[in-house]
């Protein structure tokens, strides 16, 4: 069986939002699968940047994602590169060892909200300690995650990894407009360069809204009663 | 064919110098007290050209596992005890894709904590998959030291023919003890080619390792697929020892270390006239129902010997068809019964 049966790349998919600004090549390294990610949410700007990077670097054909839950599960129906499903919080050390075994793939994680702050935060801290030569991309959520909001504080993951010796290279990115996702660009060139250039761990954190449920409405809900 | 030397080592070596010969290339593994030997002769396979990471727990070792086996490496990681149950979830995502792997288990007594006692407490986790849905893991079980080095080597053409994770239950004595054994040759060919894996890729398709099946009926369709294979393993790698059941009053049915000691009592009851025979399983899963059927058809008791509570009873009773003929004789908490202790309770089932 060779992996799951995918469809193959489309030569007349789907193309990319074309900014006013400038014209954008034709997609190839998108599937022509349906998308599945909240309204909202920021998913699908950052897994397109990912796309972006790994097509302008030429890194797709030597790509592997590993993507452990929820919305990150969903990279694999849209980027036409490897992956390998990993458990809760666990996606650092399967890519850790995918890396092991074939040195010459390019190997990231993808990982939203609480993956990599709450359940495989010390995965990540271990990858970063053994300098794994890895990219391990985090979505901080700002709002809710599909499992719902967590009431229990989480660790300042990027300042965390930042902090441990064998980190080569650790970044933080809140896309919320085009601007921000040009800098998200950059910023995964630079993590993917580290990778390839074999300096070790890269790191980046990406704030995005996170899931907001429908039905919440903004505004003061409720005053103080006057004394 | 020139006669292989025996050499006297531990069970611990002889199960990773079996692993690197049969091609094992990275080994993943978290120091243990149970299986510390294993976790330390293993750094040899740098040597080898080999990858060794000592993973900072066992759940991450088994995922470290997970990932390189899916890259297509022969992999191997060991654990002990109460250990075991930090690797489930790996186990069970890596049968769930069809992820090849190799797991060697020091069996230790302890609910929790890993002692230093043997014990055979992981029998049911194991031999009923341990993880979630549906899954299966080949068990294998020796009871002695060349026995160990036998079944790892062949462990890993099992787990690659099959697709399937291979564990490989070697209880606290047999990794411990020290006897004369023949390595196996080092293998020749390279293990083979691995189209369904990932990594750098020229003429394929990309390929997705993963065991989430989201769209309706697809879970089901996978789970049917995986029953059909552990169908095919159990009609193919059903492993066993029976020794001198033609005859025998009362069969001893006993794996690991406890074989020996029973193999032992049967040769002492022997001598004192009583018909004693022993079915020792080397496959816990697939449990070698029809071979216990057959050699026990003749016997008027099946005495079932563990160090657990009595973990294989009922596998024995359902494959031998006839539950009242099936006894039970265990010690538990790392106690091993001696030969005279099994022989005095076979002693009450015979005439």
């Amino acid at each position: 069986m060779d992996g799951v049966n995918r469809q193959n790349p489309s030569e007349s998919g789907p193309q990319a939002p074309s900014p006013a600004s400038r014209a954008r090549p034709k997609v190839t390294s998108l599937t022509a699968q349906e998308l599945h990610v909240c309204p909202g949410g920021g998913h699908a700007p950052v897994e397109g940047a990912v796309r972006d990077v790994l097509r302008d670097m030429e890194l797709a054909s030597r790509a592997v994602g590993v993507a452990p839950v929820a919305c990150a599960l969903v990279l694999f129906e849209s980027l036409d590169v490897d992956f390998v499903a990993a458990p809760p919080g666990r996606a650092p050390a399967v890519a850790a060892g995918v890396k092991r075994a074939r040195p010459g793939s390019v190997v990231f994680t993808f990982q939203g909200g609480p993956d990599a702050e709450s359940t495989g935060t010390g995965d990540v801290l271990h990858a970063a300690a053994r300098g794994e030569p890895i990219t391990v991309i985090h979505l901080a959520l700002a709002g809710d995650s599909p499992r719902g909001k967590r009431h229990a504080p989480s660790p300042p993951l990027a300042e965390l990894v930042a902090a441990v010796e064998g980190a080569a290279h650790v970044e933080r990115v809140a896309v919320s407009d085009q601007d921000g996702l040009e800098e998200l660009r950059i910023a995964l060139r630079r993590a993917f360069s580290v990778q390839t250039e074999r300096k070790g761990f890269s790191f980046v954190e990406v704030t995005t809204p996170g899931w907001v449920r429908r039905g919440r409405r903004a505004g003061c809900l409720k005053e103080p009663e006057a004394s | 064919m020139a006669p292989r030397n025996k050499v006297l080592m531990p069970g611990s070596r002889a199960i990773v110098e079996a692993a690197i010969r049969a091609g094992c290339s990275h080994y993943f593994g978290y120091p243990e007290l149970g299986q510390s030997r294993i976790y330390d002769y293993m750094a040899r396979i740098s040597a080898d050209a080999g990858t060794y990471v000592e993973a900072e727990n066992d759940a991450a070792a088994i995922a470290m596992a997970q990932g390189a086996a899916s890259a297509g490496a022969r992999v191997m990681t060991s654990v002990s005890g109460p250990g075991l149950g930090q690797m489930h979830e790996g186990l069970s995502y890596m049968a769930g894709a069809e992820v090849p792997c190799v797991v060697l288990s020091v069996g230790q007594s302890g609910y929790s904590l890993v002692g230093v006692l043997p014990s055979q407490a992981d029998y049911s986790g194991a031999t009923r998959g341990g993880g979630h849905e549906s899954n299966r893991l080949v068990v294998l079980s020796p009871s002695s030291v060349q026995e160990a080095a036998d079944l790892t080597f062949e462990a890993f053409d099992i787990a690659d023919r099959h697709r399937s994770p291979v564990l490989i239950l070697a209880d606290a004595i047999v990794s411990s003890m020290m006897e004369p054994a023949c390595l196996p040759q080092k293998r020749k060919k390279a293990p083979p080619e691995k189209s369904w894996a990932v990594g750098e890729r020229r003429d394929r398709r990309s390929n997705l390792i993963t065991s989430l099946f989201l769209e309706p009926g697809a879970l089901e369709q996978q789970t049917w697929k995986l029953h059909e294979k552990y169908r095919e393993i159990a009609a193919s790698e059903a492993r066993f020892e029976e020794y001198r059941c033609k005859d025998a009053q009362v069969v001893l049915v006993a794996f690991g270390i406890v074989g020996r000691v029973a193999r032992t009592a049967v040769d002492k009851g022997r001598k004192r006239g009583l018909k004693l025979g022993l079915f020792r399983p080397v496959s816990l899963w697939p449990f070698p129902a029809e071979a216990i059927a057959q050699h026990t058809r003749k016997a008027k008791a099946i005495l079932v010997v563990e160090l657990n509570t009595g973990q294989m009873v009922d596998d024995v009773s359902l494959a031998t068809g006839r539950p009242e003929r099936v006894h039970f004789y265990g010690r538990t908490g790392g106690s091993l019964p001696s030969s005279f202790e099994i022989l005095h309770e076979a002693l009450k089932w015979t005439e």
